[in-house]
Formats: C-alpha cells, sequence, structure tokens
C-alpha cells in the first residue's frame, strides 16, 4: 500500500515550467562551460599534449582521440549542450552531451572533479526525462508533444540529487581535521589577504574556524532550507553568498555558478511559469489554453531504473569503509563521494626502476613521463602511483629490460601533518596488480610518527 | 516568519559554537603576515642587485675573453677564465628566478645547458657560421661551452696554442668572443627588464598565491632548482639515471673541475632565497618567515628549522667530497651517496611541506580543486 501511495505521490502532474527552465539553465552552462574550456587552451593541454594518462580501472579502452578527434568531441559536446538548452532534438542532444562528457572524464583521472562528475550524473537524469516537451523547439517542430504537466518526480530527482550532493558534502565535512583544526583552510585563506574588505580576516584563524563550521552547516542543512517554502528566499540568498564566496577564494572555475543556477529547482512552480512567461514576452509567442500531462508509457520502468540510481547515490560514499585505515591517508573509495576542499595532501614521489638481471638502478625524472598536474596528482594517490609503476615497467620492458622492478619512495604531506613515508619502499609495484581489494602496500597512517629517512638506492 | 527566525537561530547558534571553539584555536597566525614587504625584500634587496652583479660579472667576462682573443697568451687566458668562474658563480645565484624577465630571455638555455657538446662545438668553430639561437645549439653556448673552450686541453700551453697557431684559431675566437657576448647581452636585457622596464613593481604589486603570482613563481622555482640541482648537478653525474653507471662527463663545469664550488654555490644561494638574505647578508622577510606566521611544524620543531637545518646538512655534505665531483663518482661514491640523499631529504621538505603550509597553487590551471 505504501509503495502505491509513493508511486501516486512521485507520478502526479506539476507544472513543467521549473524542468524547462531547468534544461535550460542546465544546457547553456555547459554550453558556457565547454566553449571556456576550448578557449582556455585546456583541451589541448590536457587531452592532446600529454605523454601518457591516468584512466579509470575498467576504464582503460577510453582513451583520447589525437588532436583533430577531441576537438570534434568538445564540438560535438558543445552542440549537444546547445541542443539541451534550446530543447531541440533533445532526446538526442542528452544522450550524446552525456556520453561526450563522460567520455572526456574517464580518460585521466588527474582531471577529476567532483563537479564533473555531477555533470555527469545530471546529465544522465536528464536522459530520463520529458524536458523537452515544454517552452523547446522541439514543441514547435512538433506541437503535438506539447505538455503544461510532468509527473513530480521528473522534477524531484534533480531536488534529490543536488541535495545529495549538499548533504554529502556536509557529512564529509564532519571530520577532527575540518572541525577541531581548521584544516586546510587555516592554510588557504592566508593566501588571500590582499583581496578588498575581507582579505585582513582571512589571516586570522577564527576566521578559518568560522568558515569551516558554517560551511559543514550549510551544507547539511541547505536543500532542506531550499525545500522549505517559508525558508526557501533566505536560504538561497544563503546560497549565493556561499558560492560567491567560494568563487573569490579557490581556483574552481564554474562550479559556484552552476550551483547557483541549479539550485533554482527548488522554486515554486509559479516562479518558474513567471520565468518563462517572461521569455515569450520577449519573443511573442503564447502557449496552449488547455492543460496537457505527459504520458509516459516507460514510466515504471525509469521508477526502478531511478531507485536504483539513488540507491548507489546514497551507498557509494560510504564505501571508503570497506577498507582499513584512515580515508585521507589512503583515498581508498575517495572519489564520487561529494568529498570537496577537504585536504590539503602534497606529495613527492621519486620513483626506481631496477633491472634484477645486471642489478643497475635508474632513477626516474618523472617529468619525461607527466605533465604537472599528472605528477601532482600522481604523487598523493595510490592508485595512480601504482599505474605510473605500470608505465614505467612497460616503458623499461620496451627499452629491452625483460622484467624491470619499480619501487617508489613516496612522502606526504597532509593537512599540516609533517611529511612521511606513504607506500612502502622496498615493494615492487610492477609485480602489483590494481583491484578494489585493499592495497597491502599502503603504509599505516601514524598521526605523531614521521618517517623521513633517504630510502633512496640500493 | 517563524521560519525565518528559525533560520536566523540555528545560524546564530553555529556562529556561539564557532565562538566556543576560538578559545581552542591558538595555535595558528596572530598577526597579519606582510606578504608585499616579503616581495619587496626579494625584489630589491635579492634578485635585483643579484642581476646587478651579474650583469657586472658577465660584461668583465666579456671584457676579459676580448682581451684574451686580442692577444691570447696565458695570462691574459688566466684572466678570462678568473673572469668566467667568477660570473658562473654570480650565475649560480641568480639562476633560480627563471621567471618574467629571466624566461622572457630563456636565460637557462643560452647559459647554462650541461653537459656540452664539445664534437658540435668544433664543427661550428671550423664551419665559422652558426646560429646561436637554433635549437641545435643548446648544447654549444653558454657557461659550459665557455669552460670547454677556455680548459679543453690538459694544459694552459695547448688551450693558448688553439688560439695562436691552429689552422682554426682566427675562428675559434670569434666563437668564444660570440658566446661571451651572448651572456652578457641576455644578462644585460634580464636586468633592464627588471629595473627601467621596471617589472620589480609588477612583482612587488602581485598579489596572492596562485600560479603566475611572484610567491608562486618564487616557490615553484626555488623547487624546480633544488630538484635540478640534486639530478641534473649530482644524480647524473654519479648513474643514479643511468642504472648506477656514473657518467663523469656529464657533471657541471667538467673541463675545469668546478664543479662543486658552483654547487656549494648554488646550495648557498637557494637557502639564502628560502631565508630572505640579501646580497649584503642581511636576514629580511623570507618564505621561512611565512612558515613561522603559519606556525607550520614538523617533527615538533619549526618547519623553517628543520629545512634551514636540512641546507646545512646538504652543504656540509659537500665538504666530504674531497676531490672534483668527475672523479669523486667513481673513487668515492659513499661521500657521492651521502650528499645525494641530503639533498634528496630537502627536496621533500620544500616540495612537499612547504608548498602546502603556503598555500601555493602547483597546477597550471584554474581546473584544480573542487
Amino acid at each position: 500500500m505504501a509503495s502505491q501511495k509513493l508511486t501516486s505521490y512521485l507520478t502526479a502532474p506539476v507544472s513543467a515550467a521549473p524542468l524547462a527552465v531547468f534544461r535550460i539553465i542546465f544546457g547553456g552552462m555547459m554550453l558556457a562551460s565547454i566553449v571556456r574550456f576550448m578557449l582556455k587552451g585546456w583541451v589541448t593541454e590536457l587531452y592532446v599534449l600529454p605523454k601518457v594518462y591516468f584512466p579509470y580501472y575498467g576504464f582503460e579502452w577510453v582513451k583520447p582521440l589525437g588532436e583533430t578527434g577531441m576537438y570534434a568531441l568538445f564540438g560535438l559536446m558543445a552542440l549537444s549542450a546547445l541542443g539541451i538548452m534550446l530543447g531541440l532534438f533533445y532526446r538526442w542532444s542528452a544522450v550524446l552531451f552525456f556520453l561526450s562528457f563522460t567520455y572526456v572524464e574517464l580518460i585521466d583521472k588527474t582531471n577529476y572533479l567532483n563537479h564533473y562528475y555531477f555533470v555527469s550524473v545530471v546529465a544522465f537524469l536528464m536522459i530520463l526525462v520529458p524536458a523537452q516537451r515544454h517552452f523547446s523547439l522541439d514543441v514547435l517542430r512538433k506541437p503535438h508533444t506539447w505538455v503544461s504537466h510532468v509527473p513530480r518526480w521528473a522534477v524531484l530527482i534533480f531536488q534529490l540529487q543536488l541535495g545529495l550532493v549538499y548533504f554529502y558534502a556536509g557529512v564529509a565535512k564532519l571530520n577532527p581535521d575540518w572541525l577541531l583544526e581548521a584544516m586546510p583552510l587555516r592554510y588557504w585563506l592566508p593566501a588571500h589577504t590582499h583581496l578588498p574588505l575581507i582579505g585582513p580576516l582571512l589571516d586570522k584563524v577564527w576566521v578559518a574556524y568560522l568558515f569551516c563550521w558554517f560551511g559543514a552547516f550549510y551544507d547539511l542543512t541547505i536543500p532542506f532550507f531550499l525545500n522549505w517554502r517559508k525558508s526557501r528566499l533566505l536560504a538561497y540568498f544563503t546560497v549565493v553568498v556561499f558560492h560567491v564566496l567560494t568563487a573569490v577564494l579557490f581556483q574552481i572555475g564554474m562550479f559556484p555558478y552552476i550551483m547557483m543556477v541549479s539550485t533554482l529547482i527548488f522554486f515554486s512552480a509559479g516562479f518558474h511559469e513567471k520565468v518563462l512567461n517572461w521569455f515569450r514576452s520577449i519573443a511573442n509567442v503564447r502557449q496552449p489554453a488547455f492543460p496537457k500531462f505527459a504520458e509516459l508509457s516507460a514510466q515504471p520502468l525509469l521508477l526502478n531504473l531511478l531507485a536504483l540510481h539513488f540507491i548507489l547515490q546514497v551507498l557509494v560514499p560510504w564505501r571508503f569503509m570497506l577498507y582499513p585505515d584512515k580515508l585521507f591517508w589512503t583515498e581508498q573509495g575517495y572519489r564520487f563521494s561529494w568529498r570537496v576542499m577537504l585536504m590539503e595532501k602534497t606529495g613527492t614521489a621519486f620513483f626506481y626502476v631496477r633491472d634484477p638481471e645486471t642489478g643497475g638502478e635508474t632513477e626516474i625524472n618523472n617529468r619525461d613521463y607527466l605533465t604537472v598536474a599528472q605528477e601532482k596528482q600522481m604523487s598523493t594517490q595510490p592508485d595512480m602511483l601504482l599505474q605510473f609503476a605500470h608505465m614505467l615497467r612497460d616503458d623499461f620492458k620496451r627499452k629491452g629490460i625483460s622484467a624491470p622492478e619499480v619501487r617508489t619512495e613516496t612522502y606526504i604531506s597532509m593537512n599540516g601533518r609533517g611529511s612521511r613515508l606513504f607506500l612502502d619502499p622496498n615493494v615492487n609495484l610492477a609485480a602489483e596488480q590494481e583491484s578494489f581489494l585493499p592495497k597491502t602496500w599502503i603504509l599505516p597512517f601514524n598521526d605523531d610518527k614521521l618517517q623521513q629517512e633517504a630510502v633512496g638506492q640500493k | 516568519m517563524k521560519a525565518l527566525r528559525n533560520y536566523t537561530l540555528a545560524i546564530l547558534a553555529g556562529f556561539t559554537m564557532l565562538t566556543a571553539c576560538d578559545s581552542d584555536g591558538d595555535s595558528g597566525p596572530k598577526t597579519e603576515y606582510d606578504r608585499q614587504a616579503m616581495l619587496a625584500n626579494y625584489a630589491d634587496n635579492l634578485i635585483v642587485p643579484g642581476y646587478e652583479k651579474f650583469k657586472t660579472e658577465t660584461t668583465e667576462l666579456s671584457t676579459a675573453v676580448s682581451a684574451f682573443t686580442a692577444s691570447p697568451s696565458e695570462a691574459t687566458l688566466a684572466n678570462a677564465r678568473k673572469e668566467y668562474l667568477d660570473a658562473y658563480k654570480v650565475w649560480q645565484d641568480v639562476m633560480t628566478y627563471e621567471f618574467g624577465p629571466a624566461d622572457d630571455q630563456m636565460l637557462r638555455s643560452n647559459l647554462n645547458i650541461y653537459p656540452t657538446n664539445a664534437s658540435k662545438i668544433e664543427s661550428n668553430v671550423s664551419a665559422g657560421s652558426y646560429d646561436l639561437q637554433a635549437a641545435a645549439n643548446i648544447d654549444a653556448k653558454g657557461f659550459p661551452a665557455l669552460d670547454y673552450l677556455l680548459y679543453g686541453k690538459p694544459t694552459d700551453a695547448e688551450v693558448t696554442a688553439l688560439y695562436t697557431s691552429d689552422a682554426n684559431a682566427a675562428k675559434r675566437k670569434k666563437y668564444l668572443q660570440d658566446l661571451a657576448n651572448l651572456i652578457k647581452q641576455r644578462a644585460e636585457a634580464t636586468y633592464n627588464s627588471w629595473t627601467t622596464a621596471n617589472y620589480a613593481t609588477t612583482f612587488k604589486e602581485s598579489a596572492g598565491t596562485a600560479v603566475g603570482s611572484a610567491v608562486g613563481n618564487l616557490v615553484n622555482q626555488l623547487n624546480f632548482e633544488i630538484d635540478l640541482t640534486k639530478r641534473a648537478k649530482v644524480g647524473i653525474p654519479s648513474g643514479r639515471q643511468s642504472a648506477n653507471i656514473a657518467r663523469p662527463e656529464t657533471v657541471e663545469a667538467y673541463y675545469s673541475k668546478n664543479s662543486l664550488e658552483l654547487l656549494k654555490r648554488a646550495l648557498m644561494a637557494q637557502k639564502a632565497i628560502f631565508m630572505g638574505v640579501s646580497t649584503s647578508g642581511t636576514n629580511g622577510p623570507g618564505l621561512d618567515d611565512y612558515l613561522d606566521h603559519v606556525d607550520a611544524k614538523y617533527n615538533n620543531m619549526l618547519l623553517s628549522d628543520a629545512i634551514e637545518a636540512q641546507f646545512d646538512a646538504a652543504i656540509a655534505a659537500i665538504d666530504g667530497v674531497t676531490v672534483p665531483l668527475s672523479q669523486a663518482v667513481t673513487s668515492n661514491p659513499q661521500a657521492v651517496s651521502k650528499l645525494y640523499e641530503e639533498l634528496q631529504k630537502l627536496i621533500v621538505l620544500t616540495k612537499t611541506d612547504m608548498p602546502s603550509a603556503l598555500g601555493v597553487a602547483i597546477t597550471y590551471n584554474d581546473n584544480d580543486g573542487d
């Protein structure tokens, strides 16, 4: 009975305006992001120039497509974002956008950002909703597809997804480093003392604590305050202030702006209808007078698929509990969990390749293989360190050494703790395999113990 | 309206917790750090005086080379060698500042790519015409090429003979002079950019610690330089990158055997940059003071003290090497290994702990972080 009630609640008709506005906003922001990305030269810098890439486990088949191929892919991505915005060939656009965007993200872990993952997730959800059937060019092309109302779930899933992002970002902040040490903001904020007005304050420790505690409170509660009609306006004002602040303080590109406009989905249908009517008055178009509800034949299937999606979304951020030791140290189960700006983690990795036949060992200059960004990301993440070890193994095999051994001496400084040895420097990583199992060659994290010793070459 | 009030109350409650927490957080920066004063110290007391001295030394080098080529003798050769070594040492003082003007002048590529390519130099000399800016000539110019041209034969008489009785003497004199002039010209151009073209002001007024900011450039270049000191000055010659097979011919200043002296000068310069010590020896506001300001710790001591001590340990380890480095890599590998290990420890501190505490971004696009 309860499930029937839930189903009828989820499928009840609601105004299509919020979904249409969200479609326009999402498509528009994506188009702007892609154009910006191309104009900054990042397509070449991140997907053409590097000599090697760090694909995800199980996605090693995802490879860059060469200069022409990558620009074509980004062109396609931009066109499909435009298609989403205009609601033109919408279903094709949404599928193409999801595939092209996700493909690019899977090429190299170096460029992993929670907000790219967010875009992929939302793009996936966009495929499933009838967002083109209201205020779109598709409706102009095929007027009979027009609807005034869509099932409630089509709007709800975006609110839920956004709510999950914020809430889990808040849960992730409930850790001792953030709450008790004000780390890493205590190190990051003083770098901005040149800013007008707030600049001088950023040097104060209490301000770092304020930001930390307010940030956690904000992330944990904002979905609820946005959802609640009476607190919505104030909550949205807080959203704007919060994201403007993060845009000023951190180099996070388009993300704050995307969040600022995406959260408008929490606003009432009346608000979105006003927005659309304003557009209509400019374009001088009218909408049909009689309401029409979008009947979706695949609805039961979609609801099951969405249930599965959200169960995964709820569970995935907790998978770190299946791994031993401190999450920040091992980063096993760190990604895809909305852990945002939690760590100042810097590493230095020295790699040694040994030829067991001669005993001769060669130290690697990482930059001979990697870009600055790749080296930085690789130096702190065990799975990337292992991948680099395998790249070295394969490269030395090509150079004629039949069974090269690869060791790394890696030091990590994390949230203000002095640098310490990260991986077992005696393990031959060439012989280790990637898997979802715990990586036994990560040394145990010890809060007090420093292990600075030059292991060097044997 | 009740909801609004509840929300406000909740926020206020949050703030109260913060204030309660504040009293515990007493170990952070207490006073504002004057980053502008630090940058001014670097520009006015280290970088500009450093380049000024370098300009003077390279001018003297060029003059001494002119005197030698005008009348080659063992006496004029000795003077040219002296000026060469003086200028090469001052280069170690300023080579870290490879951003802005130095980057424009491609100072490192023009001045100090080693090991130098003797056969390329010889073929340039006998050809009599060459383009020193051609990519192919990157290892046939600068101080390492002068090192070969001024010390390339076992005795002074033999070197002098190359500029007097040798068939290619005239062409060799011209090549030597062209190299010395190129060094002088690039040094002058860099100095002028900092002074008359006022890059110093740009540097001093640069805000924040992002990529391309003055602090970011300084920290990243200092790390790059320490890394290069370990790798190129010690690592490659001692076979660290060639399966433990020593490559003595790859040391800096191979022919004149000045490698260790230059290495020591380089490390002392890097230490001075870390500490903000001026060319006249005054300790001004530097990166170490900034680390102290954010109370960066290492192993229960101040991080700045740990880094300073590690610089000293590395410099002391140089003295453990008692013969020229090109010999020591085969005759005394233990002492070289000790030196190498101290440099490795230094890199861990400056490349891992220091940028963390400074909040310096070491990535090149703002797609970083989230």
